[in-house]
C-alpha cells in the first residue's frame, strides 16, 4: 500500500471492517485520549445517570450498588417543584439558584462583551504604549480565580474595604459604609469579580477579529461620508458577529458550569452556603450533593443541569449556525 | 453520522456496567453494624455487653510507632499547644513518632467524612461533639471495648454530658477531649462608663438589651454587641442559644421530628435576629464569621460578644492573637442571660477524640489518646487553648476554679445543654443552619428589625427538610 | 475662490482637532479603564505589605510607613507553603505534560485521518464539555475508593488522583483545540518523511509536532493555569495543592484569628508563577485564549 493511499478517504472502499483494520494507527494514536476520556467523563457519567434513579445518602455511600431503586422521583420531585412552585427547601433552594444563575450569566456576559469591545475598540487604535496598554488589560487573567475571591473580599469589606473607602471616604458618594457581601449588594459583589475576570478573554477575541480587518474598507467608507458609528456598524459587526456569537457562548458554558464562579464565591465570602443571592446552580448542587450527602438527589439535579445546557447549546447552534465559522 | 453511534455507544455502556462491578468496593468495608433501632433511647445507661476478657494496660515505654492526629484550631495558637502535649507524650514513648495536622472547622467535617469512607486518613482525630453519631453510624470509627474504657479511667471518670456524647446506641465510639460552654464576654469599662450595673443587667435577656442600648447611647464609639453571620459555620449555635432561653427545642422528644419551628424557638431567634435592626450590634456584623467577631471584640470595636473559653487563650496570648491589652485587662464574663420564663442553658459542645478503622498502628494510637486523658494533659492543653478539661479530677484543679474566667464557665457547665445525640444530626445541622444563614440576608435586606413571620415562614421551610431527612 | 478654499481648510482643520480631541479622549477613557483593572492588583500587593493590625483597622491608610516583606516569609512558614508548591508542581506539571502529548496524538489522528468513528468521536469529544463536573465527580469518587480496594493504588488523598482526573478533564477540549491547528499544516513534510523509512509515529514525533509547537504551547499554557487554579476536585479529594491549602487557611485552619496580611501574602505568592509564564511567553498565552475561537 503506498503512502498517498493511507491519506485517501478510505470511506469508499471495503467493508467497515477493513477500513478498520485499515486504520488501526488511527486507533493507536487516540488510544489514550480515548482511554482516559472513557475513564474520566463517559464511565462515570453513565453510572451517574444510574445514581440519580438511586436514593443514594451517606449510610448506602459505600456499597451504592444496593442502595434503593427509586427511578425518576428525585426528576419528579425537582421538576414539579421548578414548575409549579413548592417543594422542600432543597427544591426551592434549586429553583432560586436557577434563578441566581440566570442574573448571573446575564450580567456578567453583558459587562464582559461590552466591556471587552470597548477595550478592543480602544486598543486597535495607534498610539504610543500600545503594548504596554494590552498586557496590562491582560492581567486579570492571570490571577487565579480562588485569588480574585480574596482580593474581592478585601475589596468588599464593609469596614475598611476598598470599595467603601473610594465611596465613602475618598469621593463621598454617601455616608453610610455599604454592605456588600451580605443583603441584596452581594449579587454586584459576585458579578463585578467575575467580569473583571473575564474581561481579557473577550478584548482579546475581539481585538484580534478587529485587526482581521481591512483597513481599506475603512477608507472606502471614510470617503463615502461615513462617521465612525456608521464605520462600525455596517464594516465591523459583521466581521465581528460570529466572534460575538461563539465567545457568548463559551462565556455560558464556562459560568454556568464551570467552577471558575464557584471558586470565586467561595473564597470571597469564605464559605459554600452563598444566600439567596449569591446560589448560583453549581454550589447550589454541590452543597446539596456533598455538605447534605444526598447523592442520588444531585446527581439527578446535575443530569437535568447537563441536558437544559445540551438544549440551550442546540438552540444556540440552530440560531446562529450561519453565523459561525464551521470547520 | 448516525451510523457509527450505536457502535460506539453500546461498548461504551458495556464497558461502564463492567467497570461498575469491579469498582464497587467489597461489602465488607462497612464494618460496625450498627444497628438502627426504631426509636431513638435516650439516656438509657445499659452496660455493654462485652465481657472483659482481657485488661488492656498501659502499652510499654518501648513501644514504636508513627502515626497522625488531626486536630482543629484550638485556642491561639493550635499547632504549639498541640505540639507541646506532643512533647510531653514523647517523654513516656521516645520512640512514637506523632505529627499533628490542623483542620479547620469549616473543611473538617467532611475531611473526616472522606477518612471514613476509606480514603486517607489520620490514626487519631478530633471532632465536634455533635459529629459523633454520624461519624459512629458510617463505621469509620473505632468501637472502644468496656476494657479500653476502664483503662481510660472508666465511664464515671468523666463529665455526664461529655461522656454522653461520645455514645451512639451504647456504642462507645469516641472519647471526650475537652468541653465548651458558652457565655457572654463583656467589656466591664465600656458597659460602666454607660452607667449600666453590670451585676444585674446579666440576668435576663430583657436586661441584657436594656444594657446594650445604654451602650449605644453612651456614644462611647463602640459597638454594643457582635456575632457572626452568614459566612459562619456555627450561625446555628448562636441561634440555638436564643431558642432555647425562649423556652424551645430543637427536635422532638425522641429526635423524629423537627421542633424548631416552634413558637417559643422562633421567638428566641426573632429576638436575637433584631438586634442587628435595632442597632445594638456592629455594623457589619452580618458579613462577620468567628474569627472576625472574636477579632472585632479582641481589637476592642465591639463591646460584647458570645463565646467560649477559647477567647481566655487569645487574651492571655496577645503576641498571637493581635488582641489589644486594654480588651485583655477589661473582659469580664457572664452566664447567658435567661429567656423570658426563667429558661437559663448554656450551649455545651466540645470536641472527642476518635481512633479511625483505618488505623494500623493501634496501640500508638491508643497510648496517644490515653495521655491527652491524663489529668496533667488535660489541664495543661485546656488552660493552653481555652477550654474545660472532661475529667472530673482535671476540672477541679485549682488552675481552673479559681481562675476568675474559667470559673464563670465552670459554673455555666451544669446549665449546660447540646444538640440531639442522633445519627442524621449532620444532615440536620446543614439544614438548620443553611436556614439561619439566609435569615441574616433577610435581615440585612430590611431596615429596622426583622419581624417574626419572616423567621417563622424560614423556619418552617427548614423544618420540613428536616422532617423528610428524619424520615427517611 | 478664496472663499471656497479658506472653507475647505477650515473644515479640514475641524476635522483634525475633532480627530485629535477623540484621539486625547479615547487615550484618556483607556487609562481610567486600565487603572480600574489594575486597582484589584495594586491594592492585594498593597494589602500584602502592611501589617497585621494595620489592616484590620479601618482607619488605617492603605499606603503603609513600614513596609512588612516579612509577611511573606510568616507566611511560608504559617500555612506550610513550600509542600503546597511541590504538590500543585507535580500535580499541574505531570498533567499539563500528559494532557498535553494525549490530545496532541489524538488531534493529530482527527485532522490526517478519515476513520470509522472519527465524526462520533469528534462529536464526544466536544460532548464531554457540557458534563457538569459534578455529575460525573461522585462515581469516578467511588471508582477511586474502588481501585484502591481492589487493587491497592491510592487515588483518594493522593496526588496519582488528582493527576489521572485532570488528564482525563483536559485532554478533550486540548484535542479539540491541537485538532484545528494540525489540520492548518501541510501533510507534504510528513508524507516525505515516510517515504523516506519513517514509520508514522516517528513522522509525527519529528516533524509535525515541532511545527505545532505554537498550538502546544498554548495548549499547554492553558492546562496548566486552569489546573493550577483547579479547587473543587483536588479539594473533594483531599490533595493538598496550593488552592486548598489556601482555602483551609482562610476557612481558619491556622487558628482562630484573622491573618489577612498572610492571606494576601499568599494570594501574591500563588500568582508569580502563572505572572511569570504570561510575561514569558505573552503571545503564545494570547493565541491560548483565542484558541480555536478565530480562523484566520
Amino acid at each position: 500500500m503506498t503512502v498517498k493511499e493511507s491519506f485517501v478517504s478510505s470511506s469508499k472502499k471495503g467493508t467497515l471492517w477493513r477500513r478498520i483494520v485499515r486504520s488501526r494507527i488511527a486507533y493507536a494514536f487516540i488510544a489514550p485520549a480515548m482511554l482516559v476520556m472513557l475513564l474520566v467523563h463517559i464511565i462515570p457519567t453513565v453510572q451517574a445517570v444510574y445514581i440519580s434513579f438511586l436514593n443514594l445518602t451517606a449510610e448506602t455511600y459505600l456499597d451504592w450498588l444496593h442502595a434503593p431503586f427509586v427511578g425518576l422521583q428525585h426528576y419528579r420531585q425537582i421538576l414539579k417543584g421548578l414548575i409549579f412552585g413548592g417543594g422542600d427547601a432543597l427544591i426551592k433552594g434549586l429553583a432560586q439558584a436557577l434563578v441566581n444563575s440566570a442574573y448571573f450569566l446575564l450580567y456578567v456576559q453583558i459587562g464582559t462583551t461590552v466591556l471587552g469591545m470597548v477595550l478592543a475598540l480602544l486598543l486597535n487604535r495607534d498610539f504610543r504604549g500600545r503594548g504596554l496598554a494590552r498586557t496590562l488589560v491582560l492581567l486579570p487573567w492571570v490571577v487565579p480565580t480562588f485569588v480574585v475571591g480574596i482580593i474581592f473580599q478585601f475589596v468588599w469589606l464593609q469596614r475598611g474595604g476598598l470599595a467603601n473607602r473610594i465611596l465613602v471616604d475618598w469621593l463621598h458618594v454617601t455616608d453610610k459604609p455599604i454592605s456588600w457581601l451580605i443583603g441584596p449588594n452581594s449579587r454586584m459583589a459576585l458579578i463585578i469579580p467575575a467580569i473583571w475576570r473575564g474581561i481579557p478573554f473577550t478584548t482579546v477575541q475581539y481585538l484580534a477579529t478587529l485587526q482581521v480587518i481591512p483597513k481599506d474598507l475603512y477608507e472606502a467608507a471614510a470617503m463615502d461620508g461615513a462617521n465612525a458609528w456608521q464605520k462600525f456598524r455596517y464594516i465591523a459587526i459583521p466581521f465581528l458577529t460570529p466572534i460575538l456569537v461563539v465567545t457568548n457562548m463559551f462565556g455560558l458554558i464556562f459560568n454556568f458550569f464551570g467552577f471558575g464562579p464557584y471558586n470565586i464565591a467561595v473564597t470571597l465570602f469564605s464559605s459554600d452556603n452563598l444566600g439567596r443571592y449569591n446560589n448560583l446552580l453549581s454550589i447550589a448542587i454541590v452543597r446539596q450533593t456533598f455538605n447534605n450527602q444526598l447523592y442520588g438527589y444531585g446527581a439527578a439535579a446535575s443530569v437535568l443541569m447537563m441536558l437544559v445546557a445540551l438544549l440551550a447549546v442546540g438552540i444556540w447552534y440552530r440560531l446562529f449556525r450561519s453565523g459561525l465559522i464551521s470547520d | 453520522m448516525s451510523k457509527p453511534m450505536p457502535v460506539v455507544v453500546g461498548p461504551v455502556i458495556a464497558l461502564s456496567l463492567v467497570f461498575t462491578a469491579c469498582a464497587a468496593p467489597t461489602p465488607g468495608v462497612i464494618k460496625e453494624t450498627v444497628e438502627v433501632p426504631v426509636e431513638v433511647e435516650k439516656e438509657v445507661e445499659v452496660p455493654v455487653e462485652v465481657p472483659v476478657e482481657v485488661e488492656v494496660t498501659a502499652p510499654p515505654p518501648e513501644l514504636t510507632g508513627d502515626i497522625t492526629i488531626w486536630v482543629m484550631p484550638n485556642g491561639a495558637d493550635p499547632q504549639a499547644a498541640i505540639d507541646a502535649e506532643i512533647a510531653e507524650f514523647n517523654k513516656l514513648y521516645p520512640n512514637v513518632n506523632v505529627t499533628a495536622e490542623i483542620v479547620g472547622w469549616g473543611d473538617a467535617f467532611g475531611a473526616i467524612q472522606t477518612a471514613a469512607q476509606g480514603g486517607e486518613g489520620p490514626c487519631v482525630t478530633q471532632m465536634g461533639t455533635t459529629w459523633v453519631p454520624t461519624f459512629g453510624t458510617m463505621g469509620g470509627l473505632h468501637t472502644f471495648t468496656a476494657a479500653e474504657i476502664e483503662a481510660l479511667g472508666g465511664e464515671d471518670a468523666f463529665i455526664e454530658a461529655s461522656y454522653a456524647t461520645a455514645k451512639i446506641f451504647n456504642n462507645v465510639v469516641a472519647v471526650p477531649w475537652f468541653a465548651d460552654v458558652r457565655a457572654i464576654l463583656y467589656r466591664e469599662d465600656v458597659f460602666e462608663a454607660a452607667g449600666v450595673d453590670t451585676a444585674t443587667a446579666f440576668e435576663d435577656l430583657d436586661s441584657f438589651e436594656a444594657a446594650l442600648q445604654a451602650v449605644a447611647d453612651s456614644d462611647q464609639d463602640i459597638a454594643p454587641f457582635v456575632h457572626p453571620g452568614r459566612n459562619d459555620w456555627n450561625v446555628w449555635q448562636n441561634a440555638t442559644q436564643w431558642g432555647w432561653a425562649y423556652g424551645g427545642e430543637i427536635l422532638n422528644e425522641d429526635g423524629t421530628e423537627a421542633a424548631f419551628n416552634s413558637a417559643e424557638f422562633v421567638a428566641g431567634v426573632t429576638a436575637f435576629d433584631q438586634l442587628y435592626g435595632k442597632g445594638l450590634t456592629a455594623d457589619n456584623t452580618l458579613e462577620l464569621n468567628s474569627s472576625q467577631t472574636d477579632a472585632e471584640f479582641g481589637q476592642g470595636r465591639a463591646a460584647s460578644m458570645m463565646s467560649g473559653p477559647w477567647m481566655i487563650s487569645n487574651l492571655r496570648d496577645l503576641e498571637g492573637s493581635g488582641y489589644e491589652q486594654m480588651v485583655a485587662d477589661n473582659t469580664t464574663i457572664a452566664h447567658f442571660p435567661a429567656g423570658p420564663n426563667g429558661d437559663k442553658y448554656t450551649f455545651f459542645g466540645g470536641s472527642n477524640l476518635g481512633i479511625m478503622q483505618t488505623c494500623d498502628e493501634y496501640d500508638a494510637a491508643f497510648a496517644l489518646v490515653k495521655f491527652l486523658l491524663s489529668k496533667e494533659s488535660q489541664i495543661r492543653y485546656g488552660n493552653a487553648i481555652g477550654m474545660l478539661p472532661v475529667t472530673f479530677e482535671a476540672q477541679g484543679d485549682p488552675i481552673f476554679v479559681d481562675d476568675p474566667l474559667f470559673s464563670v464557665f465552670i459554673a455555666a457547665a451544669p446549665t449546660g445543654k447540646s444538640s440531639p445525640n442522633i445519627p442524621r444530626w449532620g444532615a440536620v445541622e446543614n439544614t438548620l443552619n443553611s436556614a439561619l444563614q439566609v435569615l441574616w440576608e433577610d435581615v440585612a435586606a430590611v431596615s429596622g428589625p426583622i419581624d417574626e413571620a419572616t423567621v417563622q415562614a424560614a423556619l418552617d421551610d427548614a423544618a420540613e427538610t428536616v422532617n423528610t431527612i428524619l424520615s427517611q | 475662490m478664496t472663499g471656497l478654499v479658506t472653507e475647505k481648510r477650515t473644515s479640514i482643520m475641524q476635522a483634525t482637532v475633532r480627530r485629535t480631541v477623540t484621539h486625547w479622549l479615547s487615550n484618556l477613557l483607556l487609562i481610567v479603564l486600565i487603572a480600574i483593572i489594575l486597582a484589584p492588583i495594586l491594592f492585594i500587593l498593597l494589602t500584602s505589605l502592611r501589617g497585621r493590625r494595620e489592616i484590620a483597622d479601618p482607619e488605617a491608610p492603605l499606603v503603609p510607613d513600614v513596609w512588612h516583606f516579612e509577611n511573606y516569609a510568616g507566611m511560608w512558614d504559617y500555612v506550610d507553603f513550600g509542600p503546597l508548591f511541590r504538590t500543585s508542581m507535580i500535580v499541574v506539571g505531570i498533567a499539563t505534560i500528559l494532557g498535553t502529548f494525549f490530545a496532541s496524538m489524538a488531534g493529530y489522528a482527527l485532522a490526517r485521518f478519515r476513520f470509522p468513528g472519527a465524526d462520533a468521536y469528534g462529536l464526544v469529544v466536544m460532548g464531554t464539555q457540557l458534563i457538569p463536573g459534578t455529575l460525573f465527580f461522585i462515581p469516578l469518587y467511588l471508582t477511586f475508593l474502588g481501585v484502591k480496594e481492589a487493587l491497592g493504588i491510592p487515588l483518594v488523598g493522593h496526588p496519582l488522583g488528582a493527576i489521572v482526573l485532570y488528564v482525563g478533564f483536559f485532554t478533550p477540549i486540548s484535542t479539540w483545540i491541537l485538532r484545528s491547528f494540525f489540520a492548518t499544516l501541510p501533510p507534504d513534510l510528513e508524507e516525505q518523511a515516510m517515504v523516506d523509512g519513517a514509520t508514522r509515529f516517528e513522522a509525527f514525533l519529528r516533524i509535525s509536532l515541532p511545527l505545532a509547537v505554537p498550538g502546544i504551547v498554548s495548549t499547554a499554557i492553558y492546562i496548566f493555569l486552569t489546573s493550577w487554579e483547579e479547587m473543587f476536585f483536588t479539594y473533594t479529594l483531599g490533595v493538598e495543592t496550593i488552592p486548598v491549602g489556601i482555602r483551609k487557611f482562610i476557612q481558619g485552619a491556622a487558628g482562630t484569628q484573622l491573618r489577612y496580611d498572610y492571606m494576601a501574602a499568599a494570594s501574591v505568592v500563588t500568582t508569580v508563577p502563572i505572572a511569570l509564564l504570561f510575561f514569558l511567553l505573552q503571545k503564545q498565552f494570547i493565541s491560548g485564549l483565542t484558541a480555536g475561537a478565530v480562523k484566520e
